[in-house]
């Protein structure tokens, strides 16, 4: 009976924090739309862009490269042995373009912008800084939340962008000092190979990842109560669930691509 | 203040900046790559059946694809609609007299739908025209008018089978003019013909000189056929003295289980029709001589003309006969070519 | 700024912090909250501050219920007064002269910066802060932190204030500066609302005093009613406070009475 208390508690629990976390959600989602209509000093979001996305550069770009320039060799070694020479930019955007590129973006902003929104606002609620901006009359969610939701919603479609390029482009060049292919058909296959529904599924599986690390990390960095040994855990919950919520989304809107178009 | 603290905004602006500009050139190299803003020609066709065809089949010209199936509709009178465009790049090919034709390989793989131009610089037909099927009628007129460039088909059989039909037909022709020159001159000698006998040979003299060209021809033809049928069999003596050989290739060809067998063994009915065919034609013909040695006197050239014929139908009956005993005159069998791999991995590479 | 609780209770899980709590403070009131530690000071007088939502009851300012209203109006509501936090909360992210002017720049975007800058100058003066406003918060002393948060509150010139523990680690010169800027506050109709131990401001400030003791509504009545209060538990928390540990009844008398006030 206990175990029967204790689950039905837990289920209990589980839908209250899941529907409070909607409710969350979409109190972001409608101070976003004020925020974007006020016009409001943009000097947060342009930070934030900028240790989000700018900062993550170089981990996105050797990540995109080396994943890009294995695909390119091992395809062009194994793929003409089948005849299929041709796969291998069907291949490479499907990899880079569709499914791997937006996750693993989504990973490392993940790991990396997520503990620190989650780190950063846990200790805010600690030393009582979020109710400082409410005494002051300003909501904590438009002015800390929605910078850091748009912030980096923006910066994984900017990354995803820059995945794309050096993961398409630049391992192009590490690959021609390989082996030799003709830049010209290269880029003519992989434009022939690319279509717009790529690059839209790609953006949008970035733009929902965004949405999710920003959400889940200022959901788990205000959940924070009193004390500062709460914050690593957060941070921690933070990440776990970011990634499972990531993963999830991710694999809906792969199921949905090929569902639908 | 570190600099990129300082310089924030511009960075983010870099930053931003590069990615919106990639994309939009990504998106618009993609564009003309695919050819979205390129206009496309919309016409459509009718077939007799949708088999075979399929929305997005490329339309080829001279192996090159010059337009797709936008859409196949069951229309009015079950006929089959079909819709496509054809680019703008080719649009000035599109000529009065164009026609599609349907190809299918014969093992059952590629193939397409082919675009034949008509003959004859003409202005492009407008959107929206019909651009028949080959086996339609619109199709077959053009066709029969040699108004469309059908390009020569690569197929020995096939060309040989394209110009024994039209042979066919001549004789067939020919056939009845002689059936019917010889009720009249049956009629003329029980003298129930009302006209006198010279209107009578006369009307056969005209008769035979069509007979005449109408041989000529057939025999221009049948040459042809007998040269490119002398080569076939040139070629296949070469293959049998090769395989004469009992432990050869023959005995494993014509086993009971082998292929070829199966396909050729129809127990020799077509063959066995072109004989009775030309058994029948060779006793007309008999008829025809003894006819002739009787006009002799008047029309001696008939004789040696249809003697010429009758000898050219025989030595074509001879290698027709040579033809059913031979399995292996289809075209011979393509020689397999070995297909080396074209491609080393680099691991094969000498270091 | 007239702010009403009506049998406001706050409960987190099991634990219940406050219990049926009315109350009414009137405009230019200054009400002294009292109550030993962990008696839930700080919580009510957030909960009166709008910062927290009570868990039942209801917090009106002006007659207007705040659980009503929209969380533009909330924050607009929250305008009228300032806050100032016991471990002064200022924001650790920005400087000195930002955490000051950020409420007005968020506010008031087109405000002339030269009139904020002026504004921001006056407050330091008046409460003798002389530290280079461009350092990090995490650089001031605890004291100068207390100061920084009083000025940051005090920048929109609100109607109300709720201080919590305002002149704690103070040293005595700026104590001094604080209950001259606070009487100049009373004197122009600004409601107080203070949760301190400083018997100088209970002496020198106070119209009436709120006591709380584990969550509980003891006593809240003027000073005058309150010093001849028969209650044995308010007399001790009284002397709990004032940390007169040794004296008798009549000291508290002495300490309040002084008050002979001038404003009551």
């Amino acid at each position: 009976m206990v175990l029967i208390e204790r689950i039905g508690k837990r289920a209990f629990e589980t839908g209250r924090g899941f529907s409070y976390a909607m409710g969350f959600f979409f109190l972001i989602l409608r101070e976003s739309f004020f925020y974007i209509r006020q016009r409001k000093s943009r000097r947060v979001l342009t930070f934030q862009i900028l240790f989000t996305a700018v900062e993550a550069l170089p981990v996105i770009a050797i990540l995109s490269l080396g994943l890009g320039a294995i695909i390119i060799i091992q395809g062009v070694a194994l793929l003409p042995q089948f005849g299929q020479g041709q796969l291998v930019y069907t291949i490479l955007i499907t990899v880079i373009t569709r499914e791997l590129g937006p996750i693993l973006t989504a990973f490392i902003i993940a790991a990396r912008s997520g503990t620190a929104i989650a780190t950063e606002l846990g200790n805010m609620v600690v030393s009582h800084e979020i109710e400082a901006y409410m005494a002051n009359g300003i909501s904590p969610i438009s002015y800390l939340v929605v910078p850091r939701f748009l912030g980096v919603t923006i910066s994984l479609v900017l990354l995803n962008v820059y995945f794309n390029i050096f993961g398409l482009l630049g391992s192009y060049f590490v690959t021609a000092l390989l082996a030799t292919i003709d830049f010209r058909d290269y880029f003519t296959n992989l434009l022939n190979a690319l279509t717009v529904v790529d690059v839209m599924v790609s953006l949008l599986k970035s733009a929902v990842s965004g949405a999710i690390i920003s959400t889940v990390a200022t959901y788990y960095g205000f959940k924070v109560e009193q004390a500062s040994t709460e914050v690593p855990v957060m941070a921690i919950k933070s990440v776990g669930q970011g990634f499972i919520l990531l993963i999830t989304a991710n694999a809906f809107l792969t199921v949905m691509y090929y569902l639908w178009l | 203040m570190k600099f990129r603290i300082r310089f924030a905004q511009q960075i983010v602006g870099i930053f931003v900046l590069v990615a919106a500009v990639s994309l939009v050139l990504v998106v618009v190299s993609m564009g003309a790559n695919q050819r979205w803003f390129a206009k496309n020609y919309e016409f459509y066709s009718v077939f007799p059946t949708a088999e075979g065809l399929s929305v997005g089949m490329p339309i080829q010209f001279k192996g090159f694809n010059i337009g797709r199936i936008t859409d196949i509709t069951l229309a009015d009178r079950d006929e089959v609609r079909v819709d496509f465009y054809i680019q703008d790049t080719y649009y000035d090919r599109v000529v009065p007299n164009s026609i599609l034709e349907l190809v299918s390989s014969p093992i059952g793989l590629g193939g397409g739908l082919v675009f034949h131009q008509g003959r004859g610089e003409g202005e492009s037909l407008p959107e929206e025209s019909l651009i028949p099927a080959i086996n339609s009628k619109e199709g077959q007129a053009i066709v029969a008018d040699n108004a469309v460039i059908m390009p020569a088909s690569g197929d020995s059989i096939t060309r040989i089978i394209s110009q024994v039909e039209p042979v066919l037909r001549n004789v067939n022709t020919l056939l009845v003019s002689v059936d019917e020159t010889l009720n009249h001159v049956n009629l003329a000698l029980s003298g129930d013909q009302s006209q006198p006998l010279g209107q009578t040979l006369a009307q056969v003299n005209t008769l035979l000189s069509e007979v005449e060209t109408t041989l000529v021809q057939t025999r221009e033809q049948s040459n042809q056929i007998l040269a490119s049928a002398a080569i076939i069999a040139g070629n296949f003596e070469e293959t049998s003295d090769a395989l004469r050989d009992p432990t050869g290739l023959v005995p494993r060809l014509l086993d009971a289980d082998g292929s070829i067998a199966t396909f050729l063994d129809d127990n020799n009915r077509l063959y066995d029709q072109i004989e009775q065919m030309l058994v029948s034609v060779n006793a007309t013909l008999d008829e025809v001589n003894s006819f002739a040695g009787f006009v002799n006197g008047t029309q001696p050239q008939i004789a040696s003309l249809l003697q010429e014929s009758q000898a050219a139908i025989v030595s074509g009956q001879d290698v027709l006969e040579g033809l059913s005993n031979n399995p292996l005159i289809r075209g011979g069998i393509t020689r397999e070519l070995s297909q080396p791999t074209t491609f080393q991995s680099y691991r094969d590479a000498q270091f | 700024m007239r702010v009403e609780l009506k049998n406001v209770g706050f409960t987190s899980g099991e634990a219940t912090f406050l219990e049926e709590i009315s109350c009414t403070i009137e405009e230019g009131q200054c009400v002294l909250v009292m109550g030993p530690s962990g008696s839930g000071k700080t919580l009510l007088m957030k909960i009166m501050a709008t910062i927290i939502p009570p868990s039942s009851g209801e917090v009106r300012y002006d007659g207007v219920l705040t659980a009503t209203m929209s969380d533009r109006d909330l924050d607009h509501a929250r305008l009228r007064h300032g806050f100032v936090f016991q471990d002064a909360a200022l924001w650790q992210n920005l400087s000195v002269l930002n955490n000051l002017t950020l409420a007005t720049q968020y506010h008031h975007p087109r405000r002339d910066p030269g009139e904020v800058q002026r504004r921001v100058r006056t407050l330091c003066h008046s409460m003798g802060f002389t530290e280079d406003l461009n350092q990090r918060p995490a650089r001031l002393s605890a004291g100068e932190r207390k100061v920084a948060s009083i000025l940051r509150a005090m920048m929109l010139d609100p109607e109300a204030y709720f201080m919590d523990e305002p002149s704690s680690g103070l040293d005595a010169a700026t104590s001094d500066r604080l209950l001259r800027t606070l009487r100049d506050l009373k004197e122009r109709g600004r409601t107080l609302v203070i949760a301190s131990h400083d018997s100088e401001i209970a002496s020198q400030l106070a119209d009436w005093i709120l006591v709380i003791d584990q969550g509980h509504l003891l006593a809240f009545d003027s000073v005058q009613n309150l010093v001849r209060t028969d209650d044995q538990r308010v007399r001790e928390i009284l002397v709990d406070v004032f940390d007169l540990s040794s004296t008798y009844d009549t000291d508290i008398l002495d300490i309040l009475g002084s008050s002979d006030d001038p404003f009551a």
